[in-house]
Order: structure tokens, then C-alpha cells, then sequence
């Protein structure tokens, strides 16, 4: 008898799915802009500010999700503040505690950033270009960076602190959803900068290729630790042929593909990016959802 | 102070569900949720085949994986043992209900009025009763208990909102038993003070052999089965379930 066997769904769906995928284009798109603002080059700024704008709109609608997901929404703050006593809440040994932390601190950074950026532009008054400029914007760039990274890779540690089918099998998760976040941030840098032939694109495509070949790794390493026991209930079916199709073909392998060969023409880099981020999501779809059927 | 803890006596659980009716009944649960489940299931092959059922309430877990991950502290372990839920604090996120490995926390996905095995605001019931009738609701099951002075009693309380078995501890704190011990016919659940050298369950534990539920995990929980062994690969679930235990 498995140790799943008395276990019961928590039927984390769409609302969950959604929000582990925007979480993750947000947290990658803020960690590749910050180390493009830290260790890129003048030139790379517009790509950088790209993910700024990515990165704070994420932020907010991650959080959105987040609390809609909850069946007592208006009850969301009893996760920040204790509801007796108005002390902060904060529990490090709890993923959701940390992560609802996480989240806020990733939304505090990525909107600073993204006000430097427009002030960058133009757009808000010049002085407020020192928040993503200098030792200010290097503080906030860190600081993002690592708010990002964390919000692109919690997600599946929270997965796998529970005791249902696959989630609880694996300590591989987190990383997944790390490399994933990663290449689905790059991959929608991409798509909204592609026509803009901006000099840092060819590394983001390198990036992009490197994290993909990681993440196929990684699903192997995956899907080769948690056993026949578990992977016959949960994907030797519908969801493993989707897990094939949507994530390591469409989502990795072709894209991969493309990045080396032309094949579709000057469509070829905005289709590989969108490939890129069906395959992101078709991977958190599977990983959520197969579960839960099992 | 105690230090509360179940023991199950396989040997003599002969699977009539007392336990769970009159859960039921004490803490108005919902339908379909099921705080003090029994187990059915099957060994062997035809014919040569033996039944045997586990009761399975809260294991009270000492190591409790579901206050440990809930991120509101709605779930708590008292200090005579007792893992709470505070109904007030729960944001709905269903954390605890993954976390722990006994499937023991069920959701108020409905308005728990209207999940009840009759709707006594229904405008069919109310013309048979003319209104008459309240539903029985119990009313201890309101009062604030504990040191940290929390309404963590009973069930069906909101919508959206995680609930599971207390031990009764609106009865405990009474100096009670838990219903589902108090209702046994044939004395297979045992409740008391593991401190208590006197205590009911503190010489059972003594005196036979005793298991705890995937221990293996590291939960150290507070029920204690004696006169058997724990469902493995060999047994199955000899009924379809409806509702989700």
C-alpha cells in the first residue's frame, strides 16, 4: 500500500496552474533582466527594462491568483499579519508562508524596478531612474533577482512537501519549475523583443537553449527517481502522453530545434519563444493536474 | 498536564460504524465528511480470505505535518496534544489537507446549511415542519476552548474553511470521552492521559504490542492500534465509497 493511499486531493486546479505559470515567466524575466543590468552592457538596457515590465504586472497578477485560489480570499492577509495580534506572520519552516513572503518582497522589487524603468524612458520624472541605476539600482537589481529566482522555484518545493502521488516522490520539482521559469521568461523576452534586433537577443536565445537542455535533463532525472509505483497511476495515461507531446517535444526539443536551424522562416524565433511557453505551461498543467487524478 | 492518546483495539473492532454515527452526531458534521472513518479491507484470495477493519480518526500527530505547513497557524497542536483547527484563522488554501499522509481533513466546499443529509431551510422540509423543527446543533460546540481561547469545536461551520476530528474536545476539556469511545459497543477505542500510569490506555500499551499508522513517515502520532497489523500491499478496500474518506 502506497503511502499516498489515505491521502486526499487538495484540488489545487486552474486558479494554481495559472499562478505557478505567470509566477514563473515573472521571477525568470526579473532574474535575466537583473543580470543583464548587473553584468550586461549599455546596449542591453531596453531588454532589461523589458523584463521590469514583465516582471511587476507578473507580480500583481501571481498575487491575484493567488488569493483567488483561496476559498476564504478576504482572509488572505492572515498570511502577512496575524489576525489577533497584528504580529507579522511568517513561518519559515511552511512553503506557503515563505512563498506569500516571497511573493511580496518579489512585487515590492519588481515594482521599484519597474518604476526606474519608465523613468528611464521618460515616462516618470529622471531622478527615478536611480532605483534601477547605481549602487541603489545594483541593491534592487540583487534583491529582485533573488525575490525572482525564488518565486520561479518555490512553487515545486511546495509540491513536494506534501504526501500525494509524484508531488511528494521527487525532490527534483523545485528545480524543474526553476529551469522552467527561467526559459519562460527568456522565451517571452524574446517574443516581445524579437523585431527590435536587439543586440542581446542572440545571448537570450543561447540562454534559452542551455535552460531547455537542463530542463529535459532534469525531467528525466525526474521521472527516472520516483518509480514504476507511482508513475503507472499518475502518468501511464492521458497525462503522460501530454507530458511527451505538449512538454519534451513541443515545448523543448522543437524549440531547440529552431534555435539552431531556421525552419519557419522570419517566424522563426517568435515561434520557438511561443513553443517555449506552451511547453511551460503544458508542464504545470501535467504536474498539477496528474496528480490529482491519480 | 495530559497527554491525550487514542487506542484502537483491532481485535475487537467488528466494523459496525458506531464510531462514526456518532461522530456525526456530536460534532454536526457535514455530509460526506467523515472525521472518524472505518476502514473495510480484504487479504487473501478466494475463498481463503479474512476482513478486517481500521478505524481511522485524527491521528494527533506529535510531529503534525499539517500545523507545521499551514501558514496561517489556523492549524496548532495544544500542549496536552491535540492538533486544533481555528476556523476563525483558516484562509481556505487546503495546504493541511495534502500534507498529511491520513486523508483525516475534509473542506467545507459547500455552505455547510446546505450539505446536510436534510435542509431544514428547504422549502419542501419547511412545509412538512411548518418551521418547527431547528436542526439539532450542539451547542458546546461554540463555546471557545484551550489555553489560546480559540472556537475549534465541532464541524460545519463555514464555507471555506478546512475541518477535521478534535478528539472531542469540547468533551475532553469536560472530563469527557470522545464520542466515537463512548459509543463503541464492544470497547475498541480507548482514550486518556498517556501520563496516567492508571489510565486505560497507558496499560493497554503496557501489556500488548502496539503499531501507529505509517510511522515510517515520522508524525509520531497520538493513536495507538493494538491486535493487528497496518493495511499493506496485500490488502484492498473491499467498498466503493461515494463520499471522499
Amino acid at each position: 500500500m502506497p503511502d499516498s493511499f489515505f491521502t486526499a486531493s487538495p484540488e489545487w486546479r486552474w486558479w494554481i496552474v495559472f499562478y505557478f505559470f505567470v509566477g514563473g515567466i515573472a521571477g525568470g524575466a526579473f532574474a535575466i533582466a537583473a543580470l543583464l543590468r548587473l553584468f550586461g552592457r549599455e546596449v542591453d538596457r531596453p531588454l532589461s527594462r523589458l523584463g521590469y515590465y514583465i516582471a511587476f504586472p507578473g507580480s500583481i497578477i501571481s498575487g491575484i491568483l493567488l488569493i483567488a485560489d483561496l476559498k476564504r480570499p478576504e482572509r488572505f492577509w492572515h498570511m502577512l499579519i496575524q489576525s489577533e495580534t497584528f504580529a507579522p506572520a511568517f513561518k519559515w519552516w511552511s512553503p506557503i508562508s515563505v512563498g506569500s513572503w516571497g511573493l511580496l518582497l518579489f512585487g515590492l522589487f519588481s515594482f521599484l524596478a519597474f518604476v526606474g524603468g519608465l523613468a528611464e524612458v521618460g515616462i516618470l520624472p529622471r531622478g527615478l531612474q536611480a532605483l534601477v541605476q547605481g549602487g541603489l539600482g545594483a541593491v534592487v537589481n540583487v534583491l529582485g533577482g533573488i525575490s525572482g529566482f525564488f518565486l520561479a522555484g518555490y512553487t515545486g518545493v511546495l509540491l513536494s512537501t506534501t504526501n500525494r502521488p509524484l508531488w511528494s516522490d521527487t525532490v527534483w520539482l523545485g528545480l524543474l519549475f526553476l529551469l522552467s521559469g527561467f526559459s519562460t521568461g527568456a522565451a517571452l523576452l524574446i517574443l516581445l523583443s524579437w523585431r527590435q534586433n536587439l543586440p542581446a537577443l542572440a545571448w537570450l536565445k543561447e540562454l534559452d537553449t542551455w535552460v531547455l537542455g537542463l530542463e529535459l535533463v532534469v525531467l528525466i532525472v525526474l521521472l527516472a527517481t520516483v518509480g514504476m509505483a507511482v508513475l503507472r497511476p499518475v502518468l501511464f495515461n492521458a497525462w503522460g502522453v501530454l507530458l511527451v507531446l505538449g512538454v519534451v517535444l513541443v515545448g523543448i526539443l522543437v524549440p531547440g530545434l529552431l534555435h539552431y536551424r531556421p525552419l519557419l522562416g522570419r517566424l522563426t524565433v517568435p515561434g520557438a519563444a511561443l513553443l517555449v511557453l506552451v511547453g511551460g505551461f503544458v508542464l504545470r498543467v501535467v504536474m498539477l493536474l496528474s496528480s490529482e487524478a491519480a | 498536564m495530559a497527554r491525550y492518546a487514542m487506542v484502537i483495539d483491532l481485535d475487537r473492532c467488528t466494523g459496525c460504524r458506531a464510531c462514526m454515527q456518532a461522530c456525526k452526531v456530536e460534532n454536526n458534521t457535514p455530509m460526506a465528511n467523515f472525521w472518524m472513518y472505518v476502514f473495510r479491507f480484504e487479504e487473501g484470495e478466494y475463498p481463503n480470505t479474512h476482513v478486517w477493519f481500521m478505524p481511522r480518526p485524527c491521528m494527533h500527530c506529535d510531529n503534525a505535518p499539517c500545523a507545521k505547513v499551514c501558514p496561517v497557524g489556523a492549524r496548532y497542536k495544544r500542549v496536552d496534544g491535540l492538533v486544533a483547527t481555528d476556523w476563525d484563522r483558516c484562509i481556505g488554501c487546503r495546504y493541511c489537507e495534502v500534507a498529511c499522509p491520513y486523508g483525516v481533513n475534509y473542506f467545507n466546499w459547500k455552505k455547510p446549511s446546505k450539505n446536510y443529509y436534510l435542509d431544514w431551510q428547504d422549502e419542501d422540509v419547511v412545509q412538512v415542519t411548518g418551521g418547527a423543527v431547528p436542526p439539532y446543533r450542539n451547542p458546546d460546540l461554540d463555546a471557545p476552548y484551550g489555553e489560546e481561547h480559540r472556537r475549534t469545536a465541532g464541524g460545519g461551520r463555514l464555507k471555506g474553511v478546512i475541518e477535521k476530528c478534535t478528539f472531542c474536545v469540547h468533551r475532553v476539556e469536560r472530563g469527557l470521552k470522545p464520542a466515537c469511545v463512548e459509543n463503541c459497543p464492544l470497547f475498541a477505542l480507548h482514550f486518556g492521559d498517556l501520563d496516567d500510569p492508571n489510565s486505560t490506555v497507558a496499560q493497554l500499551l503496557r501489556r500488548k504490542p502496539s503499531f501507529r499508522l505509517l510511522e515510517e513517515l515520522g508524525t509520531e502520532p497520538r493513536v495507538y492500534y493494538i491486535g493487528g497489523h497496518p493495511p499493506s500491499t496485500e490488502s484492498r478496500q473491499i467498498e466503493e465509497v461515494k463520499a471522499r474518506v
